[in-house]
This record gives structure tokens, C-alpha cells and sequence, in this order.
């Protein structure tokens, strides 16, 4: 579905993305490892068009990514849940699903999505006309995450979801991940939170330097902890 | 207490006038990020078509209607020439380059029109309203009017359309605008011509009032700054509220301080909102700014 | 880091306004609209240059461009005639925006590029004053047509020429006019925050009162500002019989606009700033049965005002109708007398005969420079009736 080759890219004079390969098939969820400013996030924003890239292909669905501008992802069926949450804050819940509905309104049905959309975070439902601003750091998190789902995302891209939750709060976020991949979502997910991540991906990529140096279909604790001996530094 | 009365009506007139230019100017600021100097100048530009057109004949109503177009029509010029190519750069840039439009803009008027202040006339010039001692000139209540409206609309078109809602996600956020489908060049094209062309409209309402010369717009530039900041930049309530109370202000200043102090008492206001609530007096400290 | 961002801009953009608001309050930003070009050669040429330095874009450039008319005017029949002692004139006009920093910057700039031998300006006495300490650290013979603040010839300059009467003569006239011929006994003033506004409101207190009357109100208002409802509610609220406006036309006629608008029925007076028609223009019949004082006024029967208000008409196709052209091209005149008397263009020489004309006759009347080379000339008394300038009094 996604097949990222030789992706360059990065800031001003510095180069984040050194040639790096990745593969995402339909159906799965990938998982996206590394530490600390390798350039996960870099790798994310590259593939929605919000950083230029300097190299390489993106191909999804058999399109060229980087011709395409980036308000066209959501039509394509991408959504990508930014690091940092980035939902708008001045204004409500609902308001925040609307803007990312209007521009799919062409093959979605809104209300439906809406309701899908409360139904997996039902703490929404009670904040519909609340201000985004207001909401905890997990709703805030939750309603990054619905914003991307009413879209009827093909490939949905989550950049670290547990960033400061507490744990408890994540796993009600993963659970929320693990019911969207089953209804049919492909996943890519990039995290730092390795445990959180392993029981939920079915594939695991981990990066370093802006390449990806390590990759594995055998998701279990064995190779969780030589990972992160290796390259997680922790 | 007729004077008190007629000293808040003074202030209030004026107001509804600061609110409109303000309005302008701070929605083109929260998408574009853009301080318009050159905000005041559609106002003069405003004012002149008003001018030009009664002299063609054409009635007052449908010539403030054509002000608002010709004020859009080369905010969109302007927006190409002045905005568009400097839009991946910082935001002072475009700050800077705003202010060469102004220059260029007052002196091309003064080139083409002269500095000499032209008379417009309003089927309301010089009438009053007279409500048990307290005056109204008429054409400041239309001003009133027109400029609560265009504010009405303008909120309610930020508030519930889906290009109200494009224009705030583009302005709260950018980026993510982006990748949620917001074409965000196009936003602020839209909202930078439909910044001016309300301020063209302010021109016209005001060439009545006061005169119409090519440096017209630099106070009312000067004064929407004031009430954009008070208001708290790029909030549109803000900016509404914020032009009542500089036009209260000034008049309360004005009748009870000293008429000589007015602008300073004005600026000194600005000056500790400055300094002890840069974000706005409207604007609550918590989440992200408009 | 953007939010930061945006507070830099808000202060900076604080720090620009205000400074241009210090820098004189909403100051055109005005086009160098000059013909100083041929500059740089020496002052010793073919040439005698005249400085000219006044408001040229904004809103006092109506004004600004009658000096230069006027003065322009004389210069032209000057060199028509001949020239003088065997040399051309020639004015070198420069826009000081009615703006004492640029004022000052444009009259350096005809002192050292364009090594002048005579200065002539401004519209505004505040300018006049500073620029006059640079011309006359050169002793460059000055010549101030226009600007009627008393102390510009106060100061002890031996340089400076005046040829119109003073604000206190002015005012004085008006008073004298008022308390003789007319009812109103409590007045009230609306006068400019300048040097010439704060100046025509004392002196006209100091004799107003001396002579009987009573000041129920002295409200002042910034050059360029635009509404005067705070000042005219407050003047409403005492009932005075009448009102002096203490200032020019641009802002005086919207003050007499905004009276009419709130219900104010009182007699208006004013000074020299509501000659000609531009008041009628700006104002309409909100000016109707205004009483002000006048310097110049082209009347019929007298052959020197006819003669200058039809060649005045014949270069520009509009009429003299009021000081600003006429004083300069008085002024011009005046030097070209000096120039004569003098035998040369030497400044102390110029500066010396100019001091000894007496009774020459200028279209604004006789003219002889006192010590501190102050003229004295006529003072009228003017009315707008019927949508026209009448004289009701005359010297």
C-alpha cells in the first residue's frame, strides 16, 4: 500500500531522512521505533508533503506522494495524527471533526463518521461543544485520533500517541488503535513506547540516523529487548 | 448628564467605525500572520472610489457596494504582488513589505489624485438626529450601522460556514490545516481580500465624515493596531469589543481628562496592556491564541 | 515558538506606530516633490538660489503648493524683467511633510548641497522656528510669509523677515472687531496643540478678558486629528455665545462640520486659515455667517492686488484668493529689493538693506521691516455669506 524507497529529506542544512526504505501492506499495522530525534517525525510530515522532500519515492496506491499536494491526503484516504496532538484548540470537539470532514464529504457519509468516531471515544460524545483547548491530554489525544477517523481513513499515521499520557490513558488509546486496524485500517505507527507498541503491531521497522537499520515480522519479547539494548539506548 | 450622554454616543459612533477596520485587520493577521500596515490605506482607496463614483453620478448605497469591491479587487492585487511571494519566509518580511504598500499606495494616490482633500457628499450630510438633547449626525449612525452589521456577518461567516471554520484551523494551526484538507493558500488570499475590502467600505462610510486625501488611511491604521492589540491580535471579538472600548476611551478621555491628551491617554492604555497583557485583554491566557 | 513569534511582532509593530506617532502624528509620508536637481555646483553661479521649504503632500499641501505658486509667480516676472544685478532667481522647493524633523533635514540639505542664498517657509510656525536656527547660525537672509507665531521674530535673529503681521496683531484685530461690533461677551476656544494654536488662544484670553469678555472653554485638539465631537460637547455643555476657531481649514472646517452635526447654533470665528474658498469647499453651509480675520483679499480698485491676482490667474487658471501665494510673492519681492539696495548677494550686505525698506508697497499693503524685521500689514475682517468670502471690515 505504502512503499517508501531512498527517502530523502530534512531542514535547511541538515539532512534527516538519509535514504531510507519502508513497506506498509494493506491490512497491517506497522510499527516505527527509534529514539529520540532519528527523524520518525521527519519521516511522517516528509510523507504528507508538510516538509519537502529531497529524494526518493513515496508511492501509495501506485501514486506518487510527492507530486501531490498535501491538502489532497485526506481525499486519498490519508490521515495523519501529528505529534503533539495539533487539534484546534479555539474551537469545539465537533468543530474539529467538521473541518477534517469537509473535505471528504464526497465519499463519506458525515454523520455516520461522527458517530463511529464517538462511539470508540465515547468521553467525545459528553465534550461535543467543548472548546478543543479544554479537553484532558487523553481526549486531546483521543480527539486527534477521531479527527483522523471520521475521514474513513485508508492509511491512518499515528506520530507517538502515548507521548505524556499516563499509562492507564494509553491503554485505552491503544485499545481505541487496535478496534480501527480490526474495522480495517491500515496502520503505521511510530512510537518511542516500545512495550506499549509490541503487543499491538504486527510488524516492526526500528530507525536510526535516518535510515532504518532493523527490522523483524517476529514481534515478542525476546527481540523487544535486544532492540532496545541495540538501538533504543535504554 | 446630557453631556455624559452625548460623550459615550461620541464614543460609540467612532467605535463601531475602529471596530470595523480592526476586524479587517485582525483576521488577515491570525491566517497570515501578516501585521498589515498597509490595513488604513484600503480605506483611502475606499474613500476615493466613493469620491469618484458620486462625481460619475452613481448613488451613494451603490457606490460604498463598489468600494467594497475596488478595495478587494487590489487587496487581490496587492496579495500577489506584496503577500503571495513572500509567504515561506518570516512573517517580518511581509510585515516590512505591508508597509511599502503603504507608502506606495499613499503617494501613488498623491500622484494620481493630489493632497488636496476632496468633499463627499451622503444623502445624510450634515443631518442629525436630535433625541431629547443628545445629537446624532445622521451618516455616523449609518456608519454605526453598516460597520455592526459587516461585523455581525463577518462573525457569523468565521462561526458557522465551512470557510468560517477553514479560516480558524487555518489560522489556529497552519500545518495541520493543511494536512486536513484546508487549502490554506487560498484561505488567506480569500481572507487578506476580505480583510481590505471591509476597510474599503470603512473608507467610503467615512468620506462623508471626515475628507477624503491620499493620507486618510494612516490613522485609522494607527488606531486598529491599538485596538487589534487590546483585542488580543488575530481575535475577532477582540478586535469588535476592543474598537468600542479605544472609542470610549478616547472620548471619555477627551471630555473629562483633557482634549489636548486624548491620543496619548489612548496610547498610554496601549502601552500597559503592553506590558502586563501582551496577549490581549480578551484573550484568556490559556490554550493557543487565535 | 510561533506564539513568541507573534509577540515579537505585536511589540514591534507597537514600537513603529508609535514612534511615527512621535515623529508627528500620522505625518504624510510625502514624494520629494522637488526641482532641486541642479545642486551641487557652487552658490558664487548665474544664479541666486531661494530655498523654499513648506508643506508639499498631505494634508496642508493645498497651502504648501500656494506659497510656491506665489513665490514661483515672482521669481518668473523677476527674471522676465531681467533678473537682478545681472543674476536669475531661482526657487528650490522642498516638502517638509509639516513635519520639524524633516523641515530641518530639508533646509540642512538647501544649505549644504545647494549652498542657497536666501530661505523661505513654512506653513507651520513650530518648523519655521527650528528651521530658522540653522539659517541663521549662516546668517542666510529668511524670509517667513506664512508662519504668524510672535516669537519667530522674538528671537533676536538679525536674518529674519516677516511681511505679514504677527498672531497678535491678528488676534488683537479680531478682538477689537468682536467687542466693538458685535454681542458675544462669553467665548469659547477650539484651537490647535501647536505652538501657533496655544499662541492665538492666550493672547486672545489676555484681551478678550482685558477688554470685558469671558472664556468659558480652551480645548485643543492634534493637527491631523478628525473628530472634535469630545471638545464641541464640552464647549455645548457651557452655552457660550460663540466659538473661536483657533487653526487651519482642514481641521477647522471639520469642526465647524461636527458643530453643525451636534446642535451647536453659536456665532464661529476664526483666523487666516478660513480665507479663500476653501472653507466654503470643505464645509459647505456649515461656515455659513463664520467671522475671521484675513491678510490678503483680491479685491477690485486697487491696481497692485489686481495686477498680481490676474497674473496669478493667468499662469495657474485659479485665483489668489488668499495669503499664502500672496506673502510669498511679497516676500520674493522684497528679497529682489534687498538684492538691489544691497548690490550683490552677499548675506550681510542682503540682510543689512533689507532692514532699511521702508514703505515698500507689496499686494498685502505697505511693508517696512522693524528691528526685529517685523512688517505690520493690514488686517481684515471677513465673512463667509451666501456661500462667499465678503470683506465686513477693512483697515
Amino acid at each position: 500500500m505504502l512503499e517508501i524507497e531512498d527517502l530523502k529529506s530534512g531542514y535547511g542544512e541538515i539532512m534527516v531522512l538519509q535514504g531510507l526504505n519502508l513497506v506498509v501492506n494493506q491490512g497491517e499495522i506497522v510499527g516505527l521505533l527509534g529514539a529520540n530525534g532519528v527523524g520518525k517525525t521527519t519521516l511522517l510530515n516528509t510523507i504528507s508533503g508538510l516538509i519537502k522532500s529531497r529524494g526518493g519515492t513515496v508511492s501509495y496506491l501506485g501514486q506518487n506522494l510527492l507530486r501531490i499536494a498535501p491538502t489532497k491526503l485526506l481525499s486519498l484516504g490519508i490521515a495523519h495524527v501529528r505529534q503533539g496532538r495539533h487539534i484546534f484548540a479555539k474551537m469545539t470537539v465537533l468543530e474539529n471533526l467538521q473541518v477534517a470532514l469537509d473535505s471528504v464529504r464526497h465519499r463519506v457519509n458525515p454523520q455516520e463518521r461522527i458517530e463511529y468516531g464517538l462511539q470508540l471515544f465515547p468521553k467525545l460524545k459528553e465534550r461535543l461543544h467543548q472548546q478543543g483547548g479544554t479537553l484532558s491530554g487523553g481526549e486531546q489525544q483521543m480527539l486527534a485520533i477521531a479527527r483522523a477517523l471520521v475521514t474513513q481513513p485508508k492509511l491512518l499515521m499515528l506520530d507517538e500517541p502515548s507521548m505524556g499520557l499516563a499509562p492507564i490513558v494509553v491503554q485505552g488509546v491503544f485499545t481505541a488503535i487496535r478496534q480501527i486496524a480490526q474495522d480495517g485500517t491500515t496502520i503505521l505507527l511510530v512510537e518511542q513506547n516500545a512495550v506499549a507498541a509490541s503487543d499491538l503491531v504486527d510488524r516492526l521497522y526500528v530507525m536510526d540516523m535516518g535510515k532504518i537499520v532493523y527490522e523483524t515480522a517476529q514481534v515478542n519479547e525476546q527481540e523487544l529487548e535486544k532492540i532496545k539494548d541495540v538501538y533504543l539506548g535504554a | 448628564m446630557a453631556e455624559f450622554a452625548q460623550t459615550l454616543v461620541n464614543g460609540l459612533t467612532v467605535g463601531t467605525l475602529y471596530s470595523l477596520v480592526a476586524l479587517g485587520l485582525t483576521i488577515i493577521y491570525g491566517v497570515m500572520n501578516l501585521a498589515n500596515f498597509a490595513q488604513g490605506e484600503f480605506a483611502m482607496i475606499g474613500g476615493f472610489a466613493a469620491f469618484f463614483l458620486i462625481q460619475a453620478g452613481i448613488p451613494y448605497p451603490l457606490a460604498v457596494v463598489i468600494a467594497f469591491a475596488a478595495a478587494g479587487i487590489i487587496g487581490l492585487i496587492i496579495h500577489l504582488l506584496a503577500n503571495y511571494p513572500l509567504r515561506q519566509s518570516e512573517p517580518i518580511n511581509m510585515m516590512l513589505s505591508s508597509l511599502g504598500v503603504s507608502l506606495f499606495l499613499v503617494n501613488l494616490a498623491q500622484y494620481l489624485f493630489s493632497p488636496t482633500p476632496q468633499v463627499v457628499e451622503s444623502p445624510l450630510s450634515g443631518k442629525s438626529l436630535n433625541f431629547f438633547g443628545i445629537f446624532v449626525s445622521q451618516q455616523r449612525l449609518l456608519i454605526a450601522f453598516v460597520s455592526i452589521v459587516l461585523c455581525v456577518v463577518t462573525y457569523l461567516l468565521l462561526e458557522y460556514t465551512r470557510f468560517g471554520r477553514a479560516v480558524r484551523a487555518a489560522s489556529l494551526d497552519p500545518d495541520t490545516a493543511v494536512i486536513y484538507g484546508v487549502p490554506t493558500k487560498k484561505i488567506s488570499f480569500l481572507t487578506f481580500v476580505l480583510g481590505v475590502a471591509l476597510t474599503g467600505v470603512a473608507g467610503a462610510l467615512v468620506a462623508p465624515v471626515y475628507y477624503v486625501y491620499p493620507t486618510m488611511g494612516i490613522s485609522l491604521t494607527l488606531k486598529a493596531f491599538v485596538v487589534v492589540v487590546l483585542g488580543g491580535m488575530g481575535n475577532v471579538v477582540g478586535a469588535i469589543a476592543g474598537g468600542l472600548v479605544i472609542g470610549l476611551i478616547e472620548s471619555l478621555a477627551g471630555g473629562y481628562i483633557s482634549t489636548g491628551f486624548q491620543d496619548a491617554i489612548v496610547f498610554a492604555v496601549l502601552f500597559l496592556v503592553l506590558v502586563f497583557r501582551p496577549e490581549g485583554i480578551l484573550t484568556k491566557v490559556q490554550g493557543e491564541k487565535v | 515558538m510561533k506564539r513568541e513569534f507573534k509577540k515579537i511582532t505585536a511589540l514591534l509593530g507597537t514600537a513603529v506606530l508609535t514612534l511615527s506617532l512621535v515623529a508627528g502624528c500620522a505625518a504624510p509620508k510625502g514624494a520629494e516633490q522637488t526641482s532641486g536637481t541642479a545642486a551641487k555646483d557652487s552658490g558664487s553661479g548665474q544664479e541666486i538660489k531661494i530655498g523654499f521649504v513648506a508643506q508639499l503632500s498631505g494634508g496642508g499641501a493645498l497651502y504648501g503648493k500656494q506659497m510656491e505658486q506665489g513665490a514661483q509667480l515672482a521669481v518668473d516676472e523677476i527674471n522676465q524683467a531681467g533678473g537682478i544685478n545681472g543674476k536669475k532667481l531661482k526657487l528650490l522647493p522642498q516638502d517638509d511633510q509639516a513635519n520639524p524633523s524633516e523641515s530641518v533635514k530639508v533646509t540642512q540639505k538647501l544649505i549644504t548641497e545647494d549652498h542657497i542664498d536666501a530661505w523661505m517657509g513654512t506653513l507651520k510656525s513650530s518648523d519655521t522656528l527650528t528651521d530658522l536656527g540653522i539659517t541663521s547660525k549662516q546668517n542666510i537672509p529668511s524670509f517667513v510669509p506664512i508662519a504668524v507665531a510672535d516669537n519667530i521674530t522674538n528671537s533676536g535673529y538679525t536674518n529674519v523677515f516677516r511681511n505679514v503681521s504677527n498672531n497678535s496683531m491678528q488676534v488683537k484685530a479680531l478682538v477689537d472687531y468682536i467687542l466693538k461690533n458685535q454681542p458675544h461677551k462669553r467665548i469659547a476656544l477650539i484651537s490647535e496643540n501647536t505652538d501657533y494654536g496655544r499662541g492665538l488662544a492666550d493672547t486672545f484670553e489676555k484681551n478678550f478678558t482685558a477688554g470685558g469678555g469671558q472664556i468659558t472653554n480652551k480645548e485643543f485638539y492634534n493637527v491631523g486629528q478628525k473628530e472634535f465631537n469630545d471638545q464641541l460637547t464640552k464647549i455645548k455643555a457651557q452655552k457660550p455665545d460663540a466659538i473661536v476657531i483657533g487653526g487651519l481649514v482642514a481641521e477647522g472646517a471639520l469642526i465647524a462640520k461636527q458643530a453643525q452635526e451636534l446642535g451647536l447654533k453659536f456665532q464661529l470665528y476664526s483666523y487666516g486659515g478660513f480665507m479663500g474658498s476653501a472653507p466654503i469647499k470643505l464645509a459647505g453651509n456649515a461656515v455659513e455667517g463664520l467671522i475671521h480675520t484675513e491678510y490678503f483679499t483680491p479685491i477690485k480698485g486697487d491696481k497692485k492686488i489686481e495686477d498680481f491676482v490676474n497674473a496669478y490667474q493667468k499662469k495657474y487658471g485659479e485665483i489668489p484668493d488668499s495669503y499664502y501665494s500672496a506673502a510669498t510673492y511679497d516676500a520674493v519681492y522684497l528679497y529682489a529689493e534687498g538684492l538691489k539696495k544691497a548690490g550683490s548677494n552677499d548675506l550681510q550686505k542682503v540682510n543689512e538693506a533689507l532692514h532699511t525698506i521702508q514703505n515698500y508697497q507689496g499686494v498685502m499693503g505697505s511693508i517696512s521691516f522693524d528691528e526685529k524685521g517685523q512688517a505690520s500689514t493690514k488686517v481684515w475682517i471677513g465673512q463667509i455669506k451666501d456661500g462667499n468670502q465678503v470683506v465686513i471690515y477693512r483697515p
